[in-house]
C-alpha cells in the first residue's frame, strides 16, 4: 500500500535583508525535506502572501509549517509584511500542526493561542529574533560567516524534526549548536566583531520557546 | 526599564568597537549599523533598550561561568 507523503508548508518572503537571508538559508531545509521524502510546498517571495497561505492550509493537510518573516506577539507576516496569521482571526488554521515560526515574538501570545486551538506545538521566539550580517554580503548570504553562525542553530530546529526526532530533541540540538558556535567564536580571535554574533546567539537562545507537547514528532 | 548613565556609557563604548561593515536586524524596523545603534541607545528607544539588554546578557554570561 502506498502511503501519502507527509506535507510541509514553508513561507519564504525575501523583501528585506533578514527575510532574504532566511529565504536563502531555508533552501537547505527544503533540500533535506525532499531527501526525506516529504511533500514540500514552498511559498517563496511574492507567493508568501495571505491568499496562498490560507488556500494551502484550508485545502491540504500539513504536518509541519515553517514561517520565515516578520512578526509580533500576535501576528506572523509574509512578503512585504502582509499579515498571514493573526490571533483571533485565523490562527485556528494551524490546528493539528507543528509550527516553527522564525518571526519576532510570535511564540509569546500567538504560539499559546495556537496550542489552545489545537496546534500540536508551536516553536518560536518570545522576543525579537536578532541577526547580524555583513552589509557587503547581501548578494551572497550563504557565504556570510556572521549570519551563518546565527542561522544554523535556528535551522537545526526544522532539520532535527524532519529527521524524525521530537520537539524536545530539536530544542536541545539547537541549544547545543548555539553553544558550539559561541565557543568557536570565542576561540577565533581572527573574527572581528565576533562578540556581536555571540550576543545574538545568547539572545535568540533565551528567546526560543516551544508551546505544546515536546514529545511530538512530525 | 531605566538605563543608568554608567551602563549606557559602557554599551556605547562597546558599540564603538563594532566593525563598520556589520548590520543588525532586530524586529521589523530598519536594520542598524553601529552608528544607528549608538543613537538608539543614547535616546533610550525601545530598540536601544533591547541593545543594552543584549550587551548585559552577554556580559552576565561570563559572570555565570566564573
Amino acid at each position: 500500500m502506498l502511503l501519502d507523503k507527509k506535507r510541509i508548508l514553508i513561507t519564504r518572503p525575501n523583501h528585506d535583508a533578514i527575510t532574504h537571508y532566511l529565504c536563502e538559508w531555508n533552501t537547505e531545509i527544503i533540500k533535506l525535506a525532499k531527501e526525506k521524502n516529504f511533500d514540500v510546498h514552498d511559498l517563496k517571495a511574492e507567493k508568501a502572501n495571505k491568499k496562498e497561505v490560507i488556500s494551502h492550509l484550508e485545502k491540504q493537510k500539513y504536518e509541519f509549517v515553517i514561517f520565515n518573516g516578520h512578526g509580533n506577539s500576535n501576528q506572523i507576516a509574509g512578503y512585504n509584511n502582509e499579515i498571514l496569521i493573526e490571533s483571533e482571526k485565523n490562527h485556528q488554521l494551524l490546528k493539528d500542526k507543528i509550527i516553527y515560526a522564525i518571526s519576532c515574538s510570535a511564540a509569546k501570545e500567538l504560539g499559546k493561542k495556537c496550542c489552545e486551538a489545537g496546534s500540536k506545538a508551536f516553536i518560536g521566539y518570545e522576543n525579537d529574533f536578532v541577526l547580524f550580517y555583513e552589509k557587503n554580503m547581501l548578494s551572497r548570504p550563504m557565504q556570510d560567516e556572521y549570519a551563518k553562525a546565527i542561522i544554523i542553530p535556528s535551522n537545526q530546529i526544522s532539520q532535527t524534526l524532519i529527521k524524525g526526532n521530537d520537539i524536545g530533541e530539536a530544542i536541545k540540538r539547537s541549544h547545543e549548536m548555539t553553544n558550539q558556535n559561541i565557543e568557536k567564536l570565542k576561540s577565533t580571535e581572527s573574527v572581528i566583531g565576533a562578540e556581536n554574533v555571540i550576543m545574538a546567539l545568547l539572545w535568540n537562545m533565551a528567546s526560543l520557546k516551544a508551546n505544546g507537547n515536546l514529545n511530538q514528532k512530525i | 526599564m531605566e538605563i543608568s548613565e554608567d551602563v549606557k556609557k559602557l554599551v556605547i563604548a562597546r558599540l564603538e568597537t563594532m566593525p563598520a561593515n556589520l548590520k543588525m536586524s532586530i524586529g521589523g524596523d530598519e536594520d542598524l549599523d553601529k552608528h544607528k545603534m549608538i543613537k538608539e541607545v543614547e535616546k533610550e528607544s525601545d530598540v536601544g533598550k533591547k541593545i543594552v539588554e543584549m550587551h548585559m546578557l552577554y556580559l552576565r554570561s561570563f559572570k555565570t561561568k566564573m
